[in-house]
């Protein structure tokens, strides 16, 4: 009988630890997105500290705020912070992509005006000024820290998202929390596990907002996105998207609908995913294999092509394995 | 001789487990099964909560974020069914009926998801 009580003991004590409810926070805003994160194991403290980490990332790498980049791009030289790491993995992948990955871009974002939701297309003149100081040689590295040359103006929203959410996944570590999962915009961290299982992210469908036309359960890594479907217009009969060819001044078009990453780094998911995007398939695997990365492919015409690391993962109704 | 089957304390610990264990359950059961609730939120504050099957009939309301968003209920689900926003992503995104399903309107700081464990752990895109 004592044997039973005890049985029972363990048999409730089991199911009490080993199915830890979700803490599940309020949709919030930051990097000029929407932020969701659910913890495993932990409670609203870890959420706000996360969110506080994300928020104070975001005074530093965002050009609207007044942190590093706004210092950078107001002329002033900076050594340190966030914005300042960010700024050398981005100079550092703008010569492995021979320019197109490429964080002085501000000036064609706002010449386009993606940076004030109207966008439009520039007139020539409009867009030859802000392609003459476009280009990574534009930031210079000196003995007292970085600044900008040229006029030149920088723009860290191609890594910010993804460095957010690893900003969130430090804190869920430092809590004690078993895991969680933090979506700021389109870029996804996941840690740890909800209870002893990994996470399913959904690949959201570029011709269906509603709807996944992938999904990879993962777990400790970092996931980001980057798609022509987002913010776009349609004037003059055609569409033009943000995803802006560093070279030419004009939205990207070599097939791609979107291009998902999946990196050990939050901040390089993000610049590899516009990177990938810009580079188009056959130059991305090179690159992905240098930083230990792997992506998801969609072509306009609704074809998905998988790196060969990523497909275990991979749960998708048609798809092709890349060499 | 006899022997007590159970000691006093015993019993207090098993049923303090039992309770804790019940009580696990009860949570696990209300977070993912039963009804799905819809949440309207302003930049993280609750704006409102809907019990979607109890709705009978279709209604709007709106919601004065940002921007003045329409939001429509129906037996079917939830949607954004139009915003002054620029990009009108929010209303792209159609309609909600999924528990864990969310579709954000950034200009208005507006966000509806339907509460509980979704399909999905996050999504990207």
């Amino acid at each position: 009988m004592k044997k039973a009580a005890l049985i029972l003991v363990s048999l409730a004590l089991t199911l009490a630890v080993s199915c830890a409810a979700p803490y599940r926070g309020a949709v919030e805003y930051a990097m000029g997105a929407e932020v969701t994160q659910t913890v495993w194991g932990a409670g609203e403290d870890c959420l706000k500290a996360a969110f506080d980490a994300i928020a104070a990332l975001e005074e530093d790498v965002s050009y609207r705020k007044d942190g590093g980049v706004a210092l950078l791009n107001s002329g002033k030289t900076v050594n340190g912070g966030d914005a300042y790491g960010i700024i050398v993995k981005s100079v550092e992948l703008w010569r492995e992509t021979g320019g197109a990955y490429d964080i002085t871009v501000l000036p064609l974002v706002r010449a386009w005006g993606f940076d004030s939701g109207e966008p439009h297309i520039p007139a020539a003149s409009e867009l030859a000024s802000a392609l003459a100081i476009t280009g990574g040689e534009n930031i210079i590295f000196g003995a007292d820290g970085i600044r900008l040359a040229n006029g030149a103006q920088i723009d860290l929203s191609a890594a910010g998202k993804g460095a957010a959410c690893q900003k969130a996944v430090e804190t869920y570590k430092a809590r004690g929390a078993s895991g969680g999962v933090v979506t700021v915009g389109g870029s996804v961290g996941v840690f740890g596990t909800k209870n002893g299982s990994p996470f399913r992210i959904a690949v959201r469908s570029p011709f269906d907002p509603a709807d996944a036309i992938a999904v990879l359960t993962l777990t400790d890594t970092y996931v980001s996105t980057s798609g022509s479907y987002e913010k776009r217009f349609f004037a003059d009969g055609a569409e033009y998207h943000h995803l802006l060819d560093p070279s030419t001044g004009y939205p990207v078009h070599n097939g791609l609908i979107s291009v998902t990453v999946v990196c050990g780094d939050g901040a390089l998911s993000d610049m590899l995913s516009s990177a990938c995007f810009c580079m188009g398939m056959e130059k991305s695997l090179p690159l992905l294999e240098k930083y230990s990365a792997s992506a998801l492919f969609v072509r306009e015409d609704g074809a998905v092509f998988v790196t060969k690391e990523l497909a275990p993962y991979v749960e998708c109704e048609s798809y092709e394995v890349l060499p | 001789m006899k022997t007590k089957l159970f000691k006093k304390a015993d019993l207090f610990i098993a049923l303090a487990v039992l309770i804790t264990g019940i009580a696990a359950l009860l949570l696990i059961s209300l977070s993912q099964g039963g009804g799905r609730t819809a949440v309207v939120e302003y930049r993280g504050e609750t704006v409102k909560v809907i019990d979607l099957d109890s709705v009978k009939e279709e209604y709007t309301f709106t919601v004065k974020g940002d921007l003045e968003v329409v939001i429509e209920v129906s037996p079917q689900g939830i949607r954004f069914l139009s915003s002054p926003c620029p990009d009108k992503r929010c209303v792209e995104f159609g309609l909600l009926n999924k528990k864990g399903q969310v579709a954000v309107c950034m200009p208005a700081g507006v966000s509806v998801r339907i509460a509980g464990e979704g399909e999905y752990d996050g999504v990207t895109g």
